[in-house]
């Protein structure tokens, strides 16, 4: 199994590794922090143009599904734990210690309302997954904290290594006649513990190893610098600008009682509360992001200014 | 000053028994390139591991003497002081590297220093491209070579620019091509920079000539030090095997001047010929025990071999086994050998065509039962072991073949003596050295009764001259027991020796078969050094013995 | 490292502070979703900054990487098992041999590094922080036996984590996307996850029994290399060891 990262020639891809995490937790967060489903149907529209822009589809699948499978539990459970609102639509039977089984309209839309957040969500990071190279991610963590990025890179680095040596254990135990192949499910596990602690002993081997390599080239404490040479592209200022921008307005619309929706005991009218300067906002931000990024592929000028 | 000076050092590792050294003196001047040869275990990599500061701040133990690096004593120094001034490479790059792409790996050690980035970023630079690693800048390391990362590591320690480079087998895990690379980086480094180079090292033939000083060591003393030529004598007269082979060969045929590589050795030949010492003679052609028809062991029909997420390994290949045949494979990395064979014995399942092993279709359901007539020997020969001790190792190898029975452990006692391993009997397969390993790994494939065919994938990586002369040896004895041998081998000298029929793999496929002295014979890189040394004057010449008959011929005249 | 536990204390308060302003239902800061990823943010990076103040070399360093891939690859070889998770186990052993802090690392990169195959999303830092916690207390389980290798407690620790694992993650799920914020729907939340817990804690308690012994062993064996033993300098040695 590999990351899902893979470089792509786009201009989403081009950006720098921490604009594309501002980019991506920018709808995360507004979605998390937006009640009104109007305003979280928008961004999870904007998020799937984001997809489609990057051209990560494909790689995304994974989280598309998980994200569904999410939001049906969501929808499930909802009614059942919630039963609050005013339109009863099944009386349910009354369980003991718990309380009516009642099944109402608002615990639905809210059931379903919160869906599609998690939906949303779900879909960013995977926007996120896919876009940003997880090496870099690392590289910006080791900033603040070198020891965890070291000890994770080396995981990284390692668990290929691991895989490779698990297989090969394996084949070596195969030709030499232990039988992993056939009989019931639990044998074939059982005949394969002393291949796991083979991997294991090997892998804790290799770490004497590393270890003492890396003490060889000076690691310890004391002071230490990091190499690092991430350029900032305009692009970069640009799309930072566009999501401080919806970051800000989103934060001021919740402050400001704009952003809220109220499911009980009786639905709200989705469209009363809502600001059109906002919508306006959160469905342009990707929109131009589109435009910027379909524009940049095409023409030669454009590709070289940005 | 002497840039390491080492005076009457004795150590012993944390809960040994003896000392790992004793008493040993050593001056390293600015500038040398000291190469230090012996057999496993003598104290090659304890010697090395003192030159900065591991022994004793990262091993402890218990030190006498002194050991001086630069003027300062490792003691009161630690390996972070010394990290910039003596640079350490390793047997094996994957236990080495600690990031994730190679621009990160490089930076490493000038990042633990506190380097200014301006100096970081300029080093970095200056090692990529001096090392001609700038198209794998961005790489993620667990998708290079071999050969790539253990170059990678080279390039990390000498980013720190030290004085001193020490490294210890670092071509131990690499086939021929890497490693042959590996050593003429070291060689231009130590040419171009004047770094001071001190290497154990097992392929002589690349770098004996070239050392300015060579040292023997055995059981933690050094018992020759010296330049390479006396070296060679040295070693010569006292029948050790750590000289390169062309050199071993004119001692062992008598001969009074020592070449140390075949182009001296052709020199040295024409000269002669030429005032008349020596007229090149003819020897009778070896018979060149070639292929010889008897039953069939196994056969592959029209094979195929696709990966799921990759090329076509094996592209149509028919090759034939018969039961008494030694068959060497050769082939660059990636010509499907290891696919080969792991078709062969059922370990994977042809895309198209047919194999057969023993008459019957072989797959991971039929190994079980085909094990007790197949032995495998893998390339890593840590992934045969499972258990603690050697001795469980082969008793388990036993049980699976189905000779469960009150004479296992004496059949186990005896075939440990016999490969020379009955002190290894109760150690921890995985605390031995490399050629301790294979020869474990070789003791329970080859089990008594001796299976029908066994199979060896890079049986003599990382083995030194003496474990590899072993190691034929016992093949040798093999035959007599009638088992038909199957070698995948980048090492021309250990397929002419030790086969009778060779074949060529490329590109997925079959370039020649036939007896070993044509496929090996006449070809410069794929014969053995006495082949091109003697090649003109018998083209079919492949073995040691061989030459040392010839060149007594010619001494004799 | 004066700086870094003055970093620690502010992150601890803004923690707090953050926990405060939620309950004061103060926007934005009413919004428990949101709240919740910060809350475990801010809660990683204190415990994170712990193992980097911590006199931690290279040893530690290499062996917490390594059981991360071990973790890792444990966690990717049984996601399609339902519940049975060796993560956990891993996880806590490690915490029981080599200390609480490098216990959390190992938890919390597994979470950390798996989701780069299984897939990142608002979940991870707080698996991260439950795998953490369960390295940690596999540390102070160690210090409290005084590293005696008993299997009981051990295995009764496994088994706890299989459902406080469920429960953690149930926690952030309730506070997150159900409504209303009441115990009757965080126990609903919980009994529907139930058999998941329970196939993680019986996995758990597997692990333990059969694997606690060799593994700890050769977790112990690795870290006896830890400790250099510098032994008594040679007679005729001018210069003692310094340390």
């Amino acid at each position: 199994m590999l990351p899902v990262y893979r470089f792509k020639d786009t201009l989403i891809h081009g950006l720098h590794p921490l604009t594309a995490l501002m980019l991506t937790l920018t709808f995360a967060v507004s979605a998390l922090l937006l009640e009104n489903p109007v305003y979280t149907a928008v961004i999870c529209a904007g998020v799937i143009s984001l997809i489609i822009l990057a051209d990560v589809w494909g790689e995304s699948r994974a989280f598309i599904r998980v994200g569904l499978v999410v939001a049906l539990f969501v929808v499930i459970i909802n009614p059942l734990v919630n039963h609050q609102g005013s339109h009863v639509l099944i009386y349910g039977p009354r369980l003991p210690l718990w309380g009516p089984m009642d099944v109402t309209l608002e615990a639905i839309a809210y059931g379903f309302s919160a869906a599609l957040k998690i939906f949303t969500v779900i879909a960013a990071f995977g926007l996120m997954s896919t876009i940003l190279n997880p090496d870099d991610l690392l590289g910006m963590l080791s900033r603040f904290s070198f020891r965890t990025s070291l000890s994770a890179a080396l995981a990284v680095r390692l668990y290929p290594s691991m895989v490779t040596d698990a297989r090969e254990i394996e084949e070596v135990q195969l030709a030499r006649g232990m039988p992993l192949k056939g009989g019931g499910r639990w044998s074939r596990a059982q005949s394969r513990v002393p291949l796991w602690f083979s991997l294991f002993q090997g892998s804790l081997d290799r770490a004497s190893a590393i270890a003492e390599s890396m003490s060889a080239r000076g690691f310890g404490n004391g002071k230490r610098t990091r190499l690092s040479r991430r350029l900032w592209r305009p692009r970069d200022i640009l799309v930072l600008a566009l999501s401080a921008v919806v970051l800000a307005g989103v934060i001021a619309a919740v402050v400001l009682g704009k952003g809220g929706y109220s499911f009980f005991p009786t639905l709200d009218n989705p469209l009363e509360n809502l600001s059109p300067v906002g919508l306006a906002v959160l469905a342009a931000a990707p929109l131009l992001l589109v435009i910027l990024g379909r524009s940049w592929k095409r023409w030669h000028w454009w590709r070289s200014r940005i | 000053m002497a840039l390491v000076e080492i005076e009457d050092l004795t150590y012993w590792y944390p809960g040994a028994d003896r000392p790992a050294l004793q008493g040993v003196d050593l001056r390293v001047e600015e500038g040398e390139f000291i190469l230090i040869t012996g057999p496993t275990g003598c104290g090659k990599t304890t010697l090395m591991r003192l030159l900065n500061g591991l022994i004793p701040h990262f091993h402890g133990g218990r030190l006498g003497g002194r050991v001086k690096v630069m003027g300062g004593d490792t003691r009161g120094t630690t390996p972070r002081d010394l990290a910039a001034r003596v640079g350490m490479v390793f047997q094996d790059a994957e236990d080495q590297i600690v990031s994730t792409t190679v621009e990160r790996e490089i930076a490493f050690g000038l990042e633990n220093s506190g380097m200014p980035f301006s100096i970081v970023a300029k080093r970095v630079e200056e090692m990529l491209a001096g090392l001609g690693l700038s198209r794998l800048r961005h790489s993620f390391i667990p998708e290079l070579s071999g050969g790539e990362m253990q170059k990678v590591v080279l390039a990390s320690v000498m980013a720190m620019h030290p004085e001193v480079l020490v490294l210890d087998e670092p071509t131990s895990q690499l086939d021929p091509v890497s490693a042959e690379e590996l050593l003429t980086l070291v060689r231009r480094i130590h040419e171009e920079s004047g770094t001071t180079v001190v290497m154990s090292e097992h392929r002589l033939e690349r770098c004996y000539h070239y050392a300015s000083r060579v040292l023997y060591m055995e059981k933690g003393r050094i018992l020759f030090d010296g330049r390479p030529r006396d070296a060679a004598r040295w070693c010569g007269e006292g029948n050790k095997a750590f000289i390169p082979p062309v050199s071993r060969v004119f001692i062992a045929a008598g001969w009074d001047e020592i070449p140390l590589t075949v182009n001296q050795a052709r020199i040295l030949l024409r000269d002669r010929a030429a005032s008349g010492e020596v007229s090149p003679a003819r020897a009778a052609a070896s018979d060149g025990n070639g292929v010889r028809e008897k039953g069939e062991i196994a056969r592959s029909r029209g094979l195929w071999f696709v990966y799921p997420d990759g090329p076509e390994a094996l592209k149509n290949v028919d090759m034939r086994l018969g039961a008494d045949d030694r068959m060497a494979l050769l082939g660059e990395n990636g010509a499907g050998k290891s696919t080969f064979i792991r078709c062969l014995i059922g370990l994977l399942r042809p895309s198209r065509g047919g194999v057969t092993l023993f008459g019957e279709s072989p797959s991971q359901e039929r190994l079980p039962a085909l094990a007790p007539r197949l032995g495998y020997c893998p390339q890593n020969p840590a992934s045969y072991f499972i258990h603690s001790s050697v001795k469980e190792e082969l008793l388990h190898t036993l049980r699976l073949r189905g000779y469960g029975g009150g004479r296992d452990g004496e059949t186990v006692r005896d075939q440990l003596s016999r490969l020379g391993l009955e002190e290894m009997a109760e150690r921890n397969p995985r605390d031995l050295s490399t050629g301790e390993r294979e020869k474990v790994v070789v003791a329970a494939t080859t089990l008594p009764p001796a299976p029908e065919l066994i199979v060896m994938d890079e049986p003599t990586r990382g083995l030194d001259y003496e474990s590899k002369r072993f190691m034929l040896e016992y093949l040798e004895g093999l035959k007599e027991e009638g088992a038909a041998l199957l070698v995948v081998t980048h090492d021309v000298e250990f397929a002419a020796a030790a086969a009778g029929r060779a074949a060529l793999m490329g590109d997925g496929g079959v370039i020649v078969d036939g007896p070993a002295g044509e496929v090996l014979s006449d070809s410069l890189f794929f014969s053995p050094q006495v082949n091109r040394l003697l090649g003109h004057l018998n083209s079919g010449v492949l073995r040691e013995e061989e030459a040392v008959e010839i060149l007594k011929g010619m001494r004799g005249r | 490292m004066r700086a870094a536990r003055a970093a620690r204390y502010i992150l601890v308060a803004s923690a707090a502070l953050l926990v405060y302003l939620g309950l004061e239902g103060i926007p934005p800061f009413d919004n428990w979703s949101l709240n919740s990823l910060f809350l475990a943010m801010l809660l990683l990076a204190v415990l994170f900054l712990r193992f980097e103040e911590g006199d931690y070399g290279s040893r530690e360093v290499a062996v917490v990487g390594t059981l991360a891939a071990v973790g890792v690859a444990g966690r990717v070889l049984f996601a399609a098992v339902p519940g049975v998770q060796p993560a956990t186990f891993i996880a806590i052993l490690a915490g029981y041999v080599f200390g609480a802090e490098p216990g959390f690392m190992v938890g919390a990169l597994i979470a950390l590094l798996s989701n780069i195959f299984l897939g990142h999303g608002p979940w991870t830092p707080w698996q991260m922080l439950a795998w953490g916690l369960a390295g940690a207390s596999g540390g102070l389980l160690a210090a409290a036996l005084r590293h005696r290798v008993r299997i009981v407690p051990v295995a009764v620790l496994c088994t706890a984590w299989g459902f406080l694992f469920g429960w953690i993650m149930n926690f952030w799920f309730w506070l997150s996307f159900i409504y209303p914020l009441t115990l009757k729907s965080f126990v609903a939340t919980c009994t529907t996850s139930i058999w998941f817990d329970f196939f993680h804690a019986a996995g758990n308690l597997v692990f333990a029994l059969l694997l606690t012994w060799p593994v700890a062993e050769m977790l112990y064996r690795f870290r006896s290399r830890f400790e250099v033993e510098y032994l008594p300098a040679l007679p005729g040695t001018d210069m003692e060891v310094q340390l």
